[in-house]
């Protein structure tokens, strides 16, 4: 598994963004626990030096390397992994990518960047026992919030369980002085109250929500609800991928018409494109909303 | 005595250490030294045939051996050498 704090996840798939058409590359540097869990505590920006050929090739200058290397030794640091990015093509690693891997026990992560914007990232751990016997096997990446304040004039932003920015609405009234309305609800409030509804981000009567704020940080997943033409809602949990699919989360209750995990397939980098997500996956949404309608669901007072 | 920076995916071979110190005057006789005291680690560096694996970068101080005496290339003490294995890829 590989640990990566926001910043470090943010700042990798930027690079993508920042170089395309042609190919990014990084270092990690952390720890490598006994457990083989790394976790990433710097990034280091590297230059590629394949000019030749940067759309579809990558090589991190040695020297680049040797500063990295004596720079992060300095903080107690060690090379546990690269970076790259893949311009408009997936985040799998290629037959080149396995070819040129010889770090064991290290990540390679890659970024799949479309049109210049980053859409998923995925880490693989180089295993075996030599070059003649090795492979690239996929490992899950935990993103983390960084700890404290990350600018210290700032409060820290509020964050969902997953570690991202939540989309607030800053007009929504609690019932307590010491909690935002998502937690405090007033009555009489709907479900999701309190969180931001986005009302250019509608599709046929259907307005979604933001709790993961999209738009604050890039990200690849996260919570969000959708609200129906009668004021009535359900919550989403989605994330960008294909192939696609649509599970049931929590099934209807009197309050709302499920939360429901779907998969949407643009990245969620704006409004736009949030829309074009709501879209979609709205004929299912609706299937349910019109099925929790005819069970007698009752509707928000 | 020149010291060699091992990276992180071959210290398994070297005790998990970050560095060994070897007694030699050249790149050459670093390397041979370094693999004397680890065996294990010969494999992971040179081909059947004994030559450094092509992947295999080495570094004196923050110069390329290529670039200098290749592996005649002069060391004394308190010079530090790196094995950088390359990285690279693509789609």
């Amino acid at each position: 598994m590989l640990k990566l704090p926001q910043s470090a996840y943010v700042s990798l798939r930027r690079h993508g963004e920042e170089t395309y058409p042609h190919e990014c590359c990084g270092v990690l540097l952390g720890q490598i626990g006994d457990n083989s869990v790394r976790t990433v505590t710097s990034v280091a920006r590297a230059g590629n030096t394949r000019t030749d050929s940067a759309h579809n090739r990558y090589n991190i200058d040695p020297k680049d390397l040797i500063r990295i290397q004596r720079e992060g030794r300095g903080r107690g640091e060690d090379i546990i992994g690269f970076y790259h990015s893949h311009p408009d093509h997936p985040a799998r690693w290629s037959q080149t990518d396995l070819a040129e891997a010889h770090w064991f026990g290290c990540s390679y992560v890659i970024t799949s960047v479309e049109k210049g914007k980053a859409v998923l990232t995925n880490s693989f751990e180089l295993t075996g026992s030599g070059e003649n016997h090795k492979k690239l096997v996929d490992e899950k990446i935990e993103v983390s919030p960084p700890e404290g304040s990350p600018d210290g004039n700032r409060p820290q932003k509020m964050r969902a369980a997953r570690g991202q920015p939540i989309g607030r609405d800053h007009a929504a009234i609690s019932a307590s002085p010491n909690d935002p309305a998502f937690v405090a609800r007033p009555a009489g409030k709907p479900v999701y109250y309190g969180f931001q509804v986005l009302d250019d981000v509608n599709v046929d009567g259907f307005t979604l929500g933001k709790i993961t704020d999209f738009e604050e940080e890039p990200c690849d997943s996260g919570d969000a609800f959708v609200v129906a033409p009668d004021n009535s809602r359900a919550g989403l949990v989605w994330e960008v991928h294909e192939p696609p699919y649509f599970e049931e989360v929590r099934p209807a209750d009197p309050e709302r018409w499920g939360v429901w995990a779907v998969s949407f397939p643009f990245p969620m980098t704006d409004r736009e494109n949030a829309r074009r997500n709501l879209q979609t996956v709205l004929p299912r949404l609706n299937e349910k909303w019109e099925a929790w309608r005819r069970g007698g669901g009752t509707k928000p007072r | 005595m020149p010291k060699i920076h091992i990276p992180t995916p071959l210290r398994q071979y070297v005790g998990k250490q970050p560095a060994v110190e070897v007694k030699a005057g050249t790149i050459g006789a670093a390397l041979s030294d370094l693999v004397a005291q680890h065996p294990d680690l010969r494999r992971h560096l040179y081909t059947d045939d004994g030559k450094l694996r092509a992947f295999v970068n080495v570094y004196l101080n923050d110069e390329d051996v290529r670039y200098l005496q290749k592996e005649a290339t002069a060391v004394k003490d308190g010079d530090s050498i790196s094995i950088v294995p390359s990285i690279a890829g693509g789609r």
